[in-house]
């Protein structure tokens, strides 16, 4: 099959398409902002519904009534909309309900700057709204990658009725690339396999959108259900590529964008004789602690957390699977300036000379 | 092969559309690809660059800190990134407007492509004939390769393609002349 060369958000737009997404509901921000451009225009062309909601929270609130309606459904953003949307996606969440949430990352809090960067680590594994929900969060890192995640990402919150999120960078949005298209998925209403009221009330086929449980047994048992359903993705979904780790006395973490210059840092680094490698997470929640677990802390001098955010948001997790075995050094830039191959090869350089 | 490359210029002289014609030829012909615009603030007359890798395998970083090779279309744009081109670099320029470098260290191709485009009729193809020197010069395509990519970036433009046609087979001449 032949590729076409396109440009990032325009392909997730169109790997959504072929997932199966009907409609979308969206408000503008950089930069993110040829994902709804393209599907005002996609959409309707295949059935679809595409609107331009007057804010963020209508946008994210039309996304909760077309899932419930059995329709598959994504909006997009960049932080400060993902914040705005963070109500909603709570809902979401505690409804059990399915949808794809895109947010382009840019560069700083509050408004932040419109250039990529990778600023809501935090923000989309451990405090996506209130309530202790967790979404199922992908990471691409070429736009291939993206493609292929999108389109999944359908698939997987409705196989756990559980709403995910496609954490890419602005470089990951605006960067064209050649990708291959998945086949079309046939798009068509699906019904719910259980509803949030099916557990606590004497009428199950009763369709009831129930987001608030009154009742505290029910709220437990509820929460009791979501923490199983956690497990299950946390047991069956961990992804994450490891690259050049079996010698590797210098490990770089890095996601999205910054895996690739640590890729070819970590090719630089080899040809000048320094055993360097990477662990790439795809997935951020649930996250790849087993690949930090299992590195041997007498081969591996360092690890160097490698992110387009300050300050380290990412070096969280990587302490956690680390548990202090290793020393974890933390290089970023970020608000939309990016590190080149040369300067990560430099710091791992830095590494190397504290460590003789 | 990996041929990382800058092209940069100011608004309205063709750069991003001539980065995006070279990925979509390497896409065609099953090499990789990555194209990074960097657009200015300004709507028009302001920097406009852009960055693109083609390579035999796949890319890791797609961002360049020193390239193998420039195009470029506007003396700021020379000014500001002729000290990223490589020792041993190839640099092709608008020499209507930029003017020859004092590196001694890169191979320099000045076209006068501004001057060449409004020969030719229209003073929108200066960046494909540029481009035909660039195939021309560095093989990293065939003519035919790239005459049929730009087939298709004009399939929707049937009454452009005559002269784009044209320019490139004009900037291939100026390299095999």
């Amino acid at each position: 099959m032949s590729k076409l060369f396109m440009k990032g958000n325009e392909a997730i737009a169109e790997a959504a398409v072929r997932a199966g997404c009907r409609f979308f509901a969206g408000y503008p921000i950089t930069p993110q902002n040829e994902i709804p451009e393209y599907l005002s225009k996609r959409l309707p062309e295949v059935g679809g519904a595409f609107v331009q909601g007057e804010s963020e929270l209508a946008s994210i609130n039309m996304v909760i009534g077309a899932a419930f309606g059995g329709t598959r459904a994504m909006t997009s953003s960049s932080g400060p909309g993902l914040s705005l949307k963070s109500e909603g996606l709570s809902t979401l969440a505690a409804a059990g309900f399915p949808a794809v949430v895109v947010n382009v990352m840019r560069g700083g809090p509050g408004t932040g700057s419109i250039s990529g960067a990778q600023m809501d680590y935090l923000q989309a594994t451990k405090g996506g709204g209130h309530g202790g929900f967790k979404l199922l969060v992908f990471a691409p890192s070429t736009v291939q990658e993206a493609v292929d995640l999108v389109y999944e990402a359908f698939d997987k919150s409705w196989e756990y009725m559980n709403p995910c999120l496609i954490l890419a960078d602005g470089f990951i949005g605006s960067i064209m690339e050649p990708v291959e298209l998945p086949p079309f998925k046939e798009a068509k209403r699906q019904e719910f396999p259980v509803y949030t009221t099916r557990f606590f009330t004497d009428k199950p086929g009763r369709r009831m959108c129930a987001t608030m449980i009154v009742n505290e047994a029910e709220q437990e048992q509820w929460n009791r259900v979501q923490a199983q359903r956690y497990e299950r993705i946390a047991q069956n979904e961990v992804r994450a590529e490891e690259y050049m780790l079996d010698d590797a006395e210098y490990v770089i973490a890095a996601y999205g964008t910054s895996a690739r210059v640590a890729k070819s840092a970590v090719r630089m680094l080899r040809e000048k004789g320094i055993k360097a490698g990477l662990i790439r997470p795809i997935t951020l929640w649930p996250f790849p602690y087993q690949c930090f677990k299992k590195l041997n802390e007498k081969q591996v001098k360092d690890i160097l957390c490698l992110e387009l955010s300050i300050p380290p948001q990412l070096i969280e997790d990587i302490k956690i699977g680390i548990e202090g075995r290793i020393p974890i050094t933390a290089y970023g830039r970020s608000a939309g300036m990016i590190f080149t191959a040369e300067e990560v090869t430099e710091q791992v350089e830095k590494l190397v000379g504290k460590n003789k | 092969m990996e041929q990382r490359m800058k092209i940069a210029g100011i608004g309205g002289q063709g750069v991003m559309v001539t980065g995006k014609i070279l990925g979509y030829a390497a896409s065609d012909h099953d090499k990789f690809a990555s194209f990074l615009p960097q657009y200015g603030t300004q709507m028009r007359g302001g920097t406009s660059s852009c960055t693109l890798i083609i390579a035999d395998e796949e890319i890791g970083s797609p961002i360049v800190s020193t390239a193998d090779l420039m195009m470029i279309f506007q003396q700021s744009a020379l000014d500001t990134y002729i000290h990223q081109l490589k020792s041993g670099g190839l640099l092709f320029i608008n020499s209507n407007t930029c003017k020859v470098p004092e590196r001694k260290d890169i191979k320099v191709i000045a076209l006068p492509v501004d001057d060449l485009a409004k020969e030719m009729g229209s003073k929108q193809v200066a960046n494909i004939i540029m481009l035909g020197a660039y195939v021309a010069e560095t093989k990293t395509f065939t003519i035919e390769e790239i005459v049929h990519t730009l087939q298709h970036v004009f399939e929707t433009k049937p009454q452009v393609w005559e002269i784009n046609e044209k320019a490139i087979l004009k900037g291939v001449s100026l390299i095999e002349s």
